[in-house]
């Protein structure tokens, strides 16, 4: 009975800083974002498959859905690296947008090289989106056929 | 190291265009889920699609706010603004992609709904088409089975009386001291209630098991055809399906066809209740209490409360619907037979058809 009553007495009497709140840092943005990516990446893996494996008629315009959620990973990983390599070259590999000339990256090395290139990541999710519309197109024109 | 400058006018048309372009499609890839939608309102997949669509559509115009806001502001010549909206554009921008992420990963579950839900009603199709067949054959055999039973109890009344006056026209016959015209007309009586006599056996064998819905039914064959019915679905799910065949043929008077059916049930129930590694006997065998058709698995059982309500039109635990079983008991009970089910939890469970071996035993037994 002595024993949880110090155990108290000892709690009680000598406290320290109470850390009720957590704080959260700039970069941490930057983390939750890279984890959502890589949570994207994830559900459109195990999308691609599902559809894949699934046995959904008419098949065709799933297979088209499961494409367009393989080109949305590789966006996703596309996206990922691109965020990496901004945050390894710094603001100032992009010189800023002036209206009166036009904007340019200073190449200095590989990593500027591929930043230039990942900055053109509408050409894997544009054709990402326009696969997930033909499928599901396609499945609702069949959903209709032989309707009034 | 030389450094050369490469424009970042491509990456901004692609971007701009790319964005715009996206924020359409998804917008479009919205009304096609909604039309989808609309052709089956409760239909999982169709409500999974249009939250599907939506989503994307929250990632594209997240990016598009993104893209072209940072762009926007630059040209109108306050890039600090984009530092103040930043955080709230990425914020978008990841809490929709872990929300198209989140309706992702219930594909999965969708799809299974959607099959479970094919499959029962392909199930439940199979079984109102069953039961309209059961409705259109059952007044024709009960109608057969009560004419049947009537000419039966006919001959049956009309045999006895001939016998007293069969037995007693010999006794007369026998004690009559006089000779002439009354030994004669006795001798007459007689003979022609002989002749009744065999009528009415002549008309007895006639009747029984004979008509376009009843038939001598040999219960082994009944065994044997639903065994060899579910043998490939047995062997898809891993459960060993036998049959044990009594030496002797087991015939009733019944409908071959509806009898098939009620055994059809019970196999398939005992099917559905059992998993791989289990068994399913059907045994055939001639008791006292008469011929008997048995279906029994080592399945999970059903609790005794359980089984009262199988009957009805409720479904079971397991949450599969019995529309059968009433039926069987229906079939059954208009062979003036007896429907038992017998299960232990855990052990598992005995369904006996139980049948009069001869119609003569219908009167007896009443209904």
């Amino acid at each position: 009975m002595i024993i949880p009553f110090l155990i108290l007495q000892f709690l009680l009497f000598s406290p320290s800083t109470a850390l009720a709140l957590q704080g959260h840092a700039g970069p941490e943005g930057l983390y939750i974002h890279l984890a959502a990516h890589i949570i994207f990446f994830v559900a459109m893996v195990s999308l691609a498959v599902w559809m894949r494996r699934s046995r959904l008629e008419p098949r065709r315009p799933w297979c088209i859905m499961a494409c367009g959620a393989i080109l949305m990973a590789c966006w996703n990983a596309w996206a990922f690296m691109g965020h990496i390599l901004a945050d390894m070259i710094g603001e100032g590999g992009a010189q800023g947008l002036d209206p009166a000339q036009i904007p340019c990256l200073s190449i200095e090395g590989w990593r500027c090289l591929l930043f230039y290139i990942l900055k053109l990541d509408h050409l894997v999710s544009f054709p990402a989106v326009c696969l997930f519309y033909v499928g599901l197109r396609r499945i609702r024109l069949h959903s209709q056929e032989g309707r009034p | 190291m030389n450094s050369i400058c490469l424009s970042l006018l491509p990456v901004i048309i692609i971007d701009v265009v790319g964005s715009v372009a996206t924020v359409v499609l998804a917008l479009l890839m919205v009304r096609e889920g909604i039309l989808y939608h609309r052709t089956d309102p409760e239909d999982p997949l169709r409500v999974y699609m249009v939250w599907f669509s939506l989503v994307l559509a929250l990632f594209a115009t997240s990016r598009f706010t993104g893209h072209i806001l940072r762009y926007l502001v630059s040209f109108l010549g306050h890039p600090q603004w984009w530092r103040k909206i930043a955080p709230f554009s990425g914020t978008i921008n990841t809490v929709s992609l872990l929300a198209i992420a989140v309706v992702t990963f219930f594909f999965r579950n969708v799809e299974a709904m959607v099959q479970r839900i094919r499959r029962d009603g392909r199930r439940l199709e199979a079984m109102s088409r069953e039961i309209l067949r059961l409705n259109e054959t059952l007044p024709h055999f009960i109608s057969s089975r009560i004419k049947m039973e009537m000419a039966l109890r006919l001959a049956h009344e009309i045999r006895n009386p001939v016998m007293v006056i069969g037995n007693m026209t010999h006794k007369l016959l026998r004690e009559c001291t006089a000779g002439g015209k009354i030994k004669e007309r006795l001798g007459l009586i007689l003979r022609e209630a002989e002749k009744l006599e065999d009528l009415v056996y002549q008309f007895e064998n006639t009747m029984d098991g004979k008509g376009p819905e009843f038939e001598a039914v040999d219960i082994n064959e009944i065994g044997e055809r639903v065994v060899e019915d579910h043998r490939e679905m047995a062997q898809a799910k891993g459960i060993a399906l036998v049959l044990d065949r009594w030496a002797s043929p087991l015939l009733v008077q019944g409908n071959g066809a509806l009898l098939v059916r009620a055994a059809a049930h019970l196999v398939q129930n005992a099917l559905d209740a059992c998993s791989s590694g289990n068994s399913v006997e059907v045994a055939t065998r001639l008791t006292s209490r008469g011929i008997v058709l048995a279906v029994r698995d080592d399945g999970p059982g059903i609790p005794q409360e359980v089984i009262d309500e199988l009957f009805g039109a409720a479904p079971h635990e397991a949450g599969k619907p019995h529309l059968g079983l009433p039926y069987v008991r229906r079939v059954v009970e208009e062979h003036l037979g007896r429907l038992e089910i017998e299960s232990r939890p855990g052990e598992g469970t005995e369904a006996r058809i139980i049948l009069p071996t001869h119609l003569g035993e219908l009167q007896k037994g009443g209904r």
